[in-house]
């Protein structure tokens, strides 16, 4: 038996790395556990015409005997600073890695390695900490960067809903976003492209259009519709979109931009222009996750950016009016009331749609209505699929409103179908109330066929392919999303043709070559055995007794579960095998987590103890459905940030906005003048060898202008930002700007500044 | 100190060229306009790899056809205006997602000449400038899986994709968008959303002090896109809005060959009206499950590419292959068929197109040997079939940014080499 698991995680401080009694030979070793680290991992470069075809280590792409060899005695090579196969990997070596750092060290990867150095210089086999790692320690972790999360098109919609009362489906057209980790909504990866910039400006006017057309008196109940009315809206709404007040120069500038409009066109058109203004500002298509300094490279979030965080975990969408009324009253930095507010929120149905957002992108549940079936499968009609969808969310939804564990959810006795579904199936809908869209809850408790998450129809589906099954889409959707298992692709150059569809052999004759071909074997070992569990299933879902005219045998085996492998006959044992693993179940606080926080690199220590805290959290609470979303919310990450020294606190809110320059309509209304007035201010920062000045240029006439200035300047320019300049000679120099800055709206400014030496 | 101010006044509808190109980096670059050599980019791309049996010409470099029922046939009455190019390799890349990575990046990181941007950005960064969209990335069922490095093919940096746009529909608004509406109010509508770029450009500024220089990252890509949104609000449109098919869903696989067809032309009409120099036609991505039941075949195309010789797998294959081979076709003639009222001659004449590939034998997963076929451009003599042995691609890419006046000796990962591919020169 092989001992390693894939992507489990080192534990973070008391961590025993235990020394399996129950060994493979080396060769063994090699073959299943680091051939595949190399192949994916070395082979792009490590070959003989590869770019480190010169290196002491040259692999052959199709003789992993002669590569063990090789490996082998790599393996014993030590300079001062250790072994070359760990250094040169894991990026610690002095002469670098021109492959870069590929290694993870506390990663199961780096495990391997670490045993095979181990077995190759005399070590006990089965011990990964050969190779003396700093141990993890999870004390004084960093609870996680200061962030701004982009909301996703989901949160996008869901929050232009709940502010403007109004459907929302602009965000689901928009550009789709990067899927990092399993789920589309990373930190990291969610930015604003040109395209999606276009997308939101002309969601924003659409949005806006609407909402003023529906829904004024929603928007403001004030009267007479002028300026005053416009800065009620902007104080009243202004906290609403940007999920915090606005600070006096938000308000200012918002302010004087409906006013510009309110003089040329009225209220309607300045409220919508307004509107489509606030949401297209960073304030609104950003979460803040920032913080205020509290000293040591910490930043305390505020009670505004905690009900942020909180609304958008548990409901998807923007903090309800209660919810900014105690982060007004700053109550929810009070871990204890926190939690209570969160069990509230989970009881209401909200929270039971974010539970199926999850799951559709945990299970890749949204390519059901996409995936082509074809040939017999074109039965699967799209009012089919749309009843397989509705029957997996409500099984979801049930499941976690009633908060039963992972486990009574992997083997659930029941479903939710209507009649078409169940005639589909083959299963008798039996007594039971309809609901509004015409599913019941199904007893299954005496079915050998249906029944737990793994039976239901769309996962069958969408794991498969457009004409028959596919064990190794099945295989690879328990690996990966159930026990958070990264596997390689596969090795270059290796003839990855699957078996012809051939009506003289089985599904599962046919994909025998991987399991018997040493070079396929070693990762499909790991994924086939398990997906031959489900051959009584086609491609669509439904229960078949033969596989055409052959039997089926779904006998099978889980490699590397819990440190172990386990046999089973069929989906129902397969079923219980992962409802019993610990494993399974902190992997599914693992999705949870990357989707909560949107952070997904577990090889940064510091996400990786924040992880930790979370799963010993969600074991405490018995292990139920709801219990990984409330671990989430009980530990440091989702309270505190860090940062540097330099770095500044969130921006400052003015929440007491006082009108401190009362607008005078007659004024504001005489735009006729010409006079372009540009005021410069400059400050100054001068060090005798040099200085930096930071220059602001402010338009107080009433036009547009494009500004350009002539500044005497001490010395000589070494660098500059957000201007072009020129050298006119002598000390005097002229700036202009850099195209996005370089023309200035009336009240508007626009800023520069260079460095210079003297 | 002396403090002298003076005011260009800013004159609105006059279009991009009041404005400063917002591109940061290129700047100083040879943009040529006035010379000879291609005036616009267009990359065409499928997935999945080919089957070398059935895809390459047979003859020699100038005396060469296309076999009847080989995927190229479809090509044979543009055979004058192609160079069909055999023996390219990607650098260190192999597999799926490291071809689609590789394929117009060479994987450049940073401090490469390149900054692992790819072709198409990569020029659209010189020559994209005063056009209404700096380069427009069309996209048929690309983005069914969400963005990844399987689904994206145009980079802007290591990591940062460049999403095409699956939506036909959703293209033609953004190209037509200010003649479906009355001239002043467009003109109104300008200025009010330039003062919004505006206010959020503030805000993005404000928020940039405040952060650590990673999430600094985030919102320098958020206000890069800002300033090619005004770039694009600003310019005025110089053509009629064009007929589309109506009722096309996106992610259809039924609509897969109507979406292809309209994204081509809008594609052409696009290129054709100045509205960018820079373009690019995504079908699918690497891995892509298209099953083309259009022709009766029901497998997904994936499946299909990694048929063994002689099945019926392989032979349904061929037929998808060739399927793509007609909309390369079709996209010349179209291209040929339209008048450069810029330059002269057709859009053909100075429109380089590329037919660019992930993988070359699918059913291996590697990367040589992966067809790329150029067309049209008038940088390279066309009717050629060039074997160059083993090169890697980087070389041809070099050679593309050349003809584009961009004088660079590596594109993407300078281990592959410097210089251009000399076979084609």
């Amino acid at each position: 038996m092989i001992f390693f698991s894939l992507l489990s995680f080192f534990a973070c401080s008391n961590d025993t790395r235990s020394v399996n009694e129950n060994c493979s030979d080396d060769e063994t070793f090699y073959r299943e556990s680091v051939a595949p680290i190399l192949a994916s991992k070395c082979m792009g470069c490590h070959v003989s015409d590869g770019i480190a075809g010169e290196t002491r280590l040259q692999l052959q792409a199709d003789d992993e005997e002669s590569n063990f060899q090789l490996l082998w005695n790599v393996a014993q090579i030590k300079d001062e600073h250790g072994y070359l196969l760990w250094n040169k990997p894991t990026g610690q070596h002095s002469d670098g890695h021109v492959g870069g750092s590929i290694l993870a060290q506390y990663s199961d990867e780096g495990d391997i390695v670490s045993e095979f150095i181990g077995r190759a210089n005399g070590a006990q086999c089965g011990d990964s900490s050969y190779i003396d790692s700093e141990p993890m320690q999870c004390e004084d972790r960093e609870p996680g960067k200061r962030l701004l999360r982009r909301l996703s098109h989901v949160e996008f919609d869901n929050s232009i809903t709940d502010l403007f009362g109004i459907d929302s489906e602009w965000g689901q057209h928009f550009s789709p976003d990067n899927v990092s980790h399993g789920f589309n909504n990373n930190a990291g990866a969610l930015q604003v492209t040109t395209l999606l910039s276009d997308q939101y400006m002309n969601a924003a006017e659409q949005i806006a259009q609407t909402a003023v057309q529906q829904n004024m008196n929603l928007l403001v109940s004030c009267s007479p519709k002028n300026i005053a009315c416009g800065e009620e809206f902007l104080l009243r709404y202004g906290t609403k979109i940007f999920r915090r007040p606005l600070n006096n120069d938000e308000m200012e500038e918002y302010l004087s931009f409906f006013s510009e409009i309110y003089y040329e066109d009225g209220f309607e058109e300045a409220l919508t222009w307004t509107i489509a203004g606030l949401l297209q500002s960073p304030h609104f298509l950003y979460r803040s996750e920032l913080g205020v300094k509290s000293g040591s490279g910490r930043f305390e979030l505020t009670s505004w950016e905690i009900a942020t965080e909180l609304s958008y975990l548990l409901w998807q969408t923007t903090p309800s009016d209660a919810l900014l009324e105690h982060a007004r009253n700053d109550q929810l930095r009070d871990r204890d009331q926190l939690l209570r507010i969160a069990q509230e929120m989970l009881a209401d149905s909200r929270a039971g749609d974010t539970v199926v957002s999850m799951s559709s992108q945990w299970l890749s549940l949204n390519l059901l209505h996409t995936v082509p079936r074809e040939e017999d499968y074109s039965v699967l009609t799209d009012e089919l699929r749309g009843a397989m969808e509705k029957e997996i969310n409500k099984l979801m939804q049930s499941s976690f409103s009633d908060n039963l564990t992972f486990s009574e959810l992997l083997t659930a006795d029941h479903s939710f179908m209507n009649a078409e579904l169940a005639d589909y199936y083959g299963v008798s809908l039996g007594e039971g109330d309809v609901d509004v869209d015409g599913f019941q809850r199904v007893d299954l408790s005496g079915d050998e066929r249906y029944g737990g998450l793994l039976t239901q129809g769309a996962l069958l589906t969408i794991n498969a392919s457009p004409t028959s099954s596919s064990p190794i889409h099945r295989g690879v959707m328990v690996r990966e999303r159930l026990l958070c298992h990264e596997l390689p692709p596969p090795p270059p150059a290796l003839d990855t043709a699957p078996p012809a569809v051939d009506d003289s052999l089985s599904t599962r004759e046919r994909y025998a070559a991987h399991t018997e071909d040493p070079a396929c074997s070693s990762c499909h070992n790991l994924i086939d055995p398990i997906g031959f569990a489900f051959e009584h299933y086609d491609g669509i879902g439904r229960w078949r007794d033969r596989d055409g005219v052959h039997d089926i045998d779904v006998s099978g085996e889980v490699q590397n579960i819990d440190d172990g492998n386990i046999f089973f006959e069929g989906v129902p044992q397969l079923s219980t095998v992962l409802a019993e693993s610990d494993q399974v179940g902190e992997c599914y606080v693992q999705q949870w987590f990357t989707y909560g926080f949107g952070a997904g690199d577990f090889e940064d220590p510091n996400l990786a103890c924040a992880l930790e805290e979370a799963k010993n959290s969600y074991h405490e609470a018995g292990g139920t459905l709801q219990a990984p979303l409330l671990s989430l919310l009980q530990i440091d990450r989702f309270f505190v940030r860090s940062g540097a020294a330099s770095e500044q606190s969130t921006l400052a809110i003015n929440s007491d906005y006082i009108e401190q320059d009362p607008i005078d309509e007659a004024e504001a209304g005489s735009t006729e003048s010409n006079t372009a007035n540009l005021q410069v201010t400059i400050d100054e920062n001068n060090w005798g060898s040099g200085y930096v000045y930071n220059v602001t240029v402010t338009n107080n006439g009433s036009e547009s202008v494009e500004w350009e200035i002539e500044l005497s300047v001490p010395g000589a320019l070494t660098s500059s930002w957000n201007t072009e300049w020129e050298h006119l000679g002598d000390d005097v120099y002229r700036f202009w700007g850099v195209g996005w800055n370089s023309s200035i709206a009336p009240g508007g400014s626009e800023s520069f500044g260079f460095q210079g030496e003297i | 100190m002396l403090i002298k101010t003076s005011r260009r006044k800013f004159l609105t509808g006059l279009g991009a060229s009041g404005l400063a190109m917002p591109f940061v980096r290129h700047l100083e670059g040879a943009a040529r306009a006035d010379e000879s050599g291609p005036k616009r980019l267009l990359v065409f791309f499928s997935p999945n790899g080919t089957i070398p049996q059935h895809y390459w010409p047979s003859g020699t470099q100038h005396n060469f056809s296309f076999a009847t029922g080989s995927i190229l046939e479809p090509l044979r009455a543009l055979k004058d205006k192609l160079i069909v190019i055999k023996g390219l390799e990607f650098y260190g890349a192999t597999n799926h997602e490291g071809g689609m990575a590789a394929m117009l990046t060479n994987n450049g990181g940073t401090g490469t000449e390149t900054d692992n941007w790819s072709l198409d950005q990569f020029i659209a960064s010189y020559i994209g400038g005063e056009t209404r969209f700096p380069s427009l990335e069309l996209g048929v069922h690309t983005s069914v899986w969400g963005g990844s490095n399987q689904t994206r093919m145009s980079y802007m940096g290591p990591g940062s994709f460049v999403s095409p746009d699956d939506n036909p529909y959703n293209v033609y608004q953004r190209m037509f968008a200010d003649q479906l509406v009355d001239a002043n109010v467009a003109e109104k509508r300008r200025n009010r959303r330039k003062r919004i770029l505006d206010m959020s450009r503030g805000h993005l500024s404000s928020l940039r002090e405040r952060l650590g220089v990673e999430e600094r990252v985030k919102l320098e890509a958020h206000t890069e896109s800002l300033h090619q949104l005004e770039n694009t609000i600003f310019s005025l449109p110089s053509c009629s809005p064009i007929a589309l098919t109506q009722g096309l869903s996106t992610y259809s696989n039924a609509d897969f060959p109507a979406l292809t067809t309209a994204q081509i032309d809008l594609a052409v009409n696009a290129l054709a009206c100045d509205m960018t120099r820079v373009a690019s036609i995504q079908l699918s991505h690497t891995v892509g499950p298209t099953a083309f039941s259009w022709l009766g075949i029901h497998e997904g195309h994936h499946g299909l590419s990694h048929g063994g010789d002689g099945t019926a797998q392989a032979h349904e294959y061929v037929l998808c292959e060739r399927w793509y081979a007609e909309q390369f076709a079709s996209l010349l003639q179209k291209l040929d068929a339209r008048p450069d009222v810029e330059y002269g001659g057709s859009m053909l004449d100075n429109t380089l197109v590329i037919w660019a590939n992930e993988l070359g034998d699918g059913r291996l997963h590697t990367c040589t040997d992966v067809p790329f076929i150029l067309a049209g451009g008038g940088a390279f003599q066309g009717g050629q079939f060039l074997d160059v042995g083993h090169a890697y691609h980087s070389k041809l890419l070099v050679s593309i940014a050349r003809a584009f006046g961009i004088n660079i000796n590596t594109f993407g990962n300078p281990g592959s080499g410097t210089g251009s591919l000399e076979a084609l020169s």
